[in-house]
């Protein structure tokens, strides 16, 4: 690699500086000993233990991470078959739509997406009486299907570039589907679909708009509950809060892009040598 | 090495009949018929696109025929599906299934056919100690080198005994050297346990140094059958005259019939000669196939044409000594480039010969074979 032009190298220290000062300026003020949000008062982590003993935020703590689980454990599921069905289903007029159609809840406003889901539980409970009311249980159907979609993105392109000869030797050797699927595809597949969870997991810990419009009494999510409690002027409980859900979702995105790494590298020295 | 003659019919051990296969109204494999007998180390030999890879695809039941039978020990398995076929291949990227263990990849087929637990262990260490990789049992494919994983996928390929064992360009990922070792361990493993093998390979060497017998495939037909022998010295067509070893190709024009029958070509300036009878017609053009190290060469003084059949007059373009053989590129006078090569224990007078020298080539009748086509 030659030498690097100065200004792409500040226009970089720029981007990143945009991106990541605030998150450093919250996270350095959740360690704040002053009560006023914005008057720096030494350093302390006194606001880590009253975030502790608020039953609100603990509560609802438990909750994302239940929905968060919930909605990746359903996105991953469904994901991952139609990333599959997308990926194996050949060429035909419509195709293109019908994948355009799968990852569509990506980029349809959060606005649309919780609403028409919003109505379709109504509607559902009218018909069928299923879902009773909204709850933990709407909230984690609404996030498994924006969750889906990404899934089904990430498994679609991992399978665009598996070898299907060692689906062929499996026949070959006298196994038949779904067992193939199974025994081979699918820990084959795994790495990607454990990325597909955890940036699930990640996406559904961190959704406001879609939780607010489907979810009902006893099922706030954190982000629902800070922004409530920002509404009502900052506190620095909330920057602690904050930086500990950066915590997790960084974790879960590192890990995420660690597994989907770790497979490709595999895969090219496989295919190297 | 066995000389194996197609003996059709009945008796044959893998016997094809009339198989096509179309891909959107293209035939990649046309009206194929085949006879492989039991033993036998078959070579399909072809280009790219020529429809060999599909035809071994279709025995091994991964492509459906269009139309056709394959019958294989007598039983008809053109409707059987791959599963259930008595017949395993070997792929060409070997397909090892990469998050499972060595001995699991070769014990694979043995757990879809249900096979005791203790018998199939068995089986595992005996194809392991097959191909010499006995102390690589709990290794993951990505801990095995190129040639260690294609060991793994011929142990995996034998795993369940099939009758005939498919391999698909099995040695094109290897380097040269290897590839040479792979080939005799190949011969020898399957002189050892005895199965049918067909492979499918573009490396004409390497076809002519392990089959009993090559099937020479072109544009989705099968040209030529024939032992690696019959297939050198008596192409079928200029295809195959050019594609198994280098040759030198002589365009004739027939004229006169019966015993007064000549070839006159003007890419010698002289008459072309070979052996038997032929059953040629007055006009029509004929080729006269000669191989490099059958051609004959000497000096010739300046201005002395070589007026006989079977010679030509021409000049040395390139000498390229290899130290056993030496090859030469002669250009004759009818603008025609000819190769010979002669071996290290030539005589005195071919050994003068020195580039831009003028030369006079021949070959002996018994050295030439006629085409047609």
């Amino acid at each position: 690699m030659g030498k690097r032009h100065p200004l792409i190298l500040l226009t970089a220290a720029f981007g990143y500086a945009i991106l990541y000062v605030p998150i450093f300026i919250m996270m350095i003020y959740s360690f704040n000993a002053s009560r006023l949000v914005t008057v720096w008062g030494g350093w302390s982590t006194r606001w880590y233990g009253e975030l502790f003993q608020n039953g609100q935020i603990g509560d609802a703590a438990w909750v994302s991470l239940v929905v968060a689980f919930g909605a990746a454990v359903v996105g991953t599921v469904f994901g991952t078959l139609i990333g599959y069905a997308l990926a194996r289903i050949g060429r035909f007029r419509g195709r293109l739509l019908l994948s355009g159609m799968a990852t569509a809840p990506i980029v349809m406003p959060e606005v649309v997406t919780g609403l028409s889901l919003l109505l379709l539980f109504i509607s559902m409970e009218n018909l069928i009486g299923w879902p009773a009311g909204r709850g933990l249980t709407t909230v984690i159907i609404a996030h498994g299907t924006f969750c889906m979609a990404y899934v089904a993105v990430i498994i679609q392109g991992r399978l665009s570039d598996f070898d299907t000869s060692i689906e062929e030797a499996a026949m070959d050797l006298g196994a038949r589907q779904p067992w193939i699927f199974f025994q081979v595809t699918l820990p084959v597949i795994m790495p990607a679909i454990i990325a597909g969870w955890l940036l699930s997991f990640t996406l559904s810990f961190d959704d406001l708009v879609i939780a607010s419009f489907v979810n009902g009494p006893g099922s706030s999510t954190l982000p629902m509950v800070i922004f409530s409690k920002v509404r009502l002027g900052l506190t620095p409980e909330i920057n602690a809060l904050a930086t500990i859900m950066v915590a997790v979702v960084a974790v879960g995105v590192i890990g995420a892009n660690l597994l989907a790494r770790r497979q490709v590298k595999t895969q090219k020295r496989l295919q190297k040598s | 090495m066995a000389n194996t003659e197609a003996s059709g019919g009945q008796s044959a051990f893998l016997s094809i009949r009339n198989i096509c296969k179309e891909f959107s109204g293209v035939r990649a494999v046309n009206d194929v018929d085949l006879d492989i007998q039991q033993g036998e180390f078959f070579c399909l030999l072809g280009g790219s696109g020529s429809g060999k890879s599909t035809l071994l695809r279709m025995i091994a039941g991964l492509e459906k025929p269009s139309s056709g039978t394959i019958r294989i020990d007598g039983q008809d398995i053109t409707e059987t599906p791959a599963w259930s076929r008595p017949v395993n291949m070997m792929f060409q990227s070997y397909a090892l299934f990469p998050h499972m263990s060595v001995e699991k990849n070769i014990g694979y087929g043995l757990r879809q056919d249900k096979w005791e637990k203790a018998e199939a262990e068995a089986r595992v260490s005996e194809l392991l100690e097959l191909v010499q990789m006995k102390e690589y049992g709990k290794r993951k494919p990505h801990q095995l080198s190129g040639g260690q994983r294609q060991r793994v996928a011929l142990a995996r390929a034998l795993a369940r005994k099939p009758k005939v064992l498919l391999l698909d360009e099995p040695l094109s990922a290897l380097d040269k050297k290897l590839r040479e070792d792979t080939q005799r361990q190949l011969v020898a493993i399957q002189k050892e346990i005895g199965t049918t093998f067909i492979m499918v390979t573009h490396d004409q060497e390497e076809a002519m140094s392990i089959a009993t017998r090559i099937g020479v495939m072109d544009n989705a037909k099968l040209i030529q059958v024939d032992t690696p022998r019959e297939l050198y010295e008596k192409p079928a067509n200029r295809m195959i005259a050019g594609f198994v070893g280098q040759v030198n190709i002589f365009e004739g024009q027939v004229s006169g019939s019966g015993k007064n029958q000549t070839i006159q070509s003007k890419d010698t300036g002289n008459a072309l000669e070979v052996l038997g009878e032929h059953d040629l017609a007055d006009g029509q053009t004929v080729w006269v196939a000669v191989r490099p190290e059958r051609l004959l060469i000497k000096t010739r003084a300046k201005g002395r044409a070589a007026a006989a059949p079977n010679k030509a007059a021409g000049r040395v373009t390139d000498i390229m000594y290899l130290g056993n053989i030496t090859h030469f590129e002669i250009t004759l006078k009818s603008g025609k480039h000819v190769r010979l090569t002669i071996s290290e224990h030539w005589d005195e007078e071919e050994a003068t010969v020195r580039l831009g020298d003028r030369v006079e080539i021949s070959f002996e009748k018994r050295a030439a074979v006629l085409l047609t086509r």
